[in-house]
């Protein structure tokens, strides 16, 4: 992370943009850290091994805890090597001193301050030495105790767990066995909400892979193991008019690990629709299923069981 | 047989040199360089290929060359005026209706034709015309937010 000579950040991180947000909130954490505007704050577009920081795995919903651990850490570098600029030029120890984005200042006497554009490549004194340090910083985190399971499967696998609950509202056209998701709900307790239409959206995409795998994604193999319906025409996704009205909301219970409290979503909300859909079903008709996709012919099929008996 | 073809690509006229039954999406993407428009599938069930023919919303996978000789087309990269975008393209971007972004460009075109000959569509219209169009990260919802969203600025213009 390094602070240019207009006053402005860029940001160099490895992570998988993949369309989830991720250069988003690298933005705003880096920007909330820093105490800039976002529009300040540029990410690299480009990442390769070759140059970019280290980056495990952009896996594991995650990426909002440990990057963003990651860009705090760094921001809270770089603010310490303008405080020590700034020490030098204002001749007062760090631990007096304040930083407010644009500004180090003595906090007893804010009018005593130097701007940061100063002070970004060291600071150039009236004889033209400079002295103090360049504002660039690196950093990293690591998930604290993030271990492999035991030898009895047990262990700190997630350090940092995001709670949920779904429900689905449906019904069921009796004479075709057809299942209509009319409404879905989705509650997570993410912690600090970052940015909310990225969040929202992460968990509406989830919410419809999980109702195609629930109602109509099914692959059907041949006896040599080859696939027959690799077409989007037989393969059936959702499409616009099968996605039920969503409502997603989210609590903000702070985490103890992620950056101002945040915690990542991601893989949460596909896992709630299969069993809230098969639930709903026997809410309607009594019936339980136990595998998807539970498609028409199947509910069909129940519905004629149940009558003759 | 190789076939001179020519037709305007997003204001300018051009020619190319193919085979007459040579698919405009591979004209557009291996031929003019134009790879905002998608291949997203092999049998003409996505629309992530979706253009503009002679202003009307059309689907490039299916269609020979040779059907568009003189024929006025226009894909994504031309329908912003430099870096101010087409009021589809702002309100699409600005509703949280793009995330990987593979199907943006087939559902933007599609709103330009259909908004651009009926700026009055009904949202029956506006949904039939989604209902075209795969999307596997969204839920769909933020992409009809857009497309309303788009319906009014083009309205109010």
């Amino acid at each position: 992370m390094k602070r240019d000579i207009d006053g402005s950040v860029s940001v160099n991180m490895g992570g998988a943009e993949v369309g989830q947000g991720l250069r988003t909130i690298v933005r705003q954490i880096a920007a909330e850290a820093l105490k800039i505007d976002p529009e300040r704050v540029r990410v690299y577009n480009e990442i390769d091994t070759q140059f970019s920081p280290y980056e495990w795995q952009t896996i594991g919903s995650m990426f909002t805890t440990q990057g963003g651990r990651a860009i705090v850490r760094a921001a809270d570098k770089l603010i310490a090597i303008l405080k020590s600029n700034a020490s030098q030029v204002l001749k007062a120890d760090v631990d007096y001193l304040e930083y407010d984005g644009d500004y180090v200042y003595l906090k007893n006497d804010p009018d005593i301050r130097v701007a940061v554009k100063d002070i970004n490549r060291g600071y150039i004194t009236e004889d033209g030495i400079t002295i103090g340090e360049m504002a660039q910083a690196v950093s990293d985190a690591r998930l604290p105790r993030y271990s492999n399971p035991d030898k009895n499967g047990q262990g700190s696998m997630g350090v940092s767990y995001t709670f949920g609950a779904t429900a689905a509202e449906i019904r069921i056209e009796k004479k075709t066995g057809k299942i209509i998701v009319d409404n879905f709900a989705s509650t997570f307790d993410i912690g600090q909400v970052i940015n909310p239409k990225q969040a929202r959206g992460s968990v509406t995409g989830g919410v419809l892979m999980a109702i195609g795998a629930t109602l109509y994604e099914k692959l059907e193999f041949s006896e040599e193991g080859k696939i027959l319906n690799p077409h989007y025409f037989k393969y059936h996704l959702p499409l616009f008019k099968e996605a039920p009205k969503q409502s997603v909301d989210f609590v903000e219970t702070p985490d103890a690990v992620g950056p101002f409290g945040a915690r990542g979503v991601g893989e949460h909300s596909v896992i709630g629709p299969a069993p809230a859909i098969l639930n709903a079903i026997y809410d309607a008709i009594g019936v339980d299923f136990y595998e998807i996709p539970v498609t028409p012919d199947m509910v069909k099929k129940a519905l004629q069981t149940r009558q003759e008996k | 047989m190789i076939e001179k073809i020519s037709f305007t690509i997003n204001g300018k006229s051009v020619t190319v040199e193919v085979e007459p039954e040579m698919l405009v999406l591979d004209v557009l993407r291996e031929v003019l360089n134009l790879t905002g428009t998608k291949h997203g599938c092999d049998n003409s069930t996505c629309g992530t290929c979706t253009i503009l023919v002679n202003g009307k919303a059309t689907k490039s996978c299916n269609l020979p060359v040779k059907k568009i000789a003189s024929a006025e087309v226009v894909t994504v990269e031309g329908l912003a005026k430099g870096t101010q975008l087409h009021p589809v393209q702002k309100s699409i971007a600005e509703s949280g209706a793009i995330q990987c972004g593979f199907c943006t460009p087939g559902i933007v075109m599609e709103l330009v034709g259909l908004l651009g000959e009926k700026p009055d569509a009904s949202q029956s219209e506006i949904e039939n015309a989604l209902n075209k169009h795969l999307c596997r990260c969204t839920g769909y919802e933020p992409i009809r937010d857009g497309a309303l969203m788009a319906q009014k600025l083009i309205k109010d213009r």
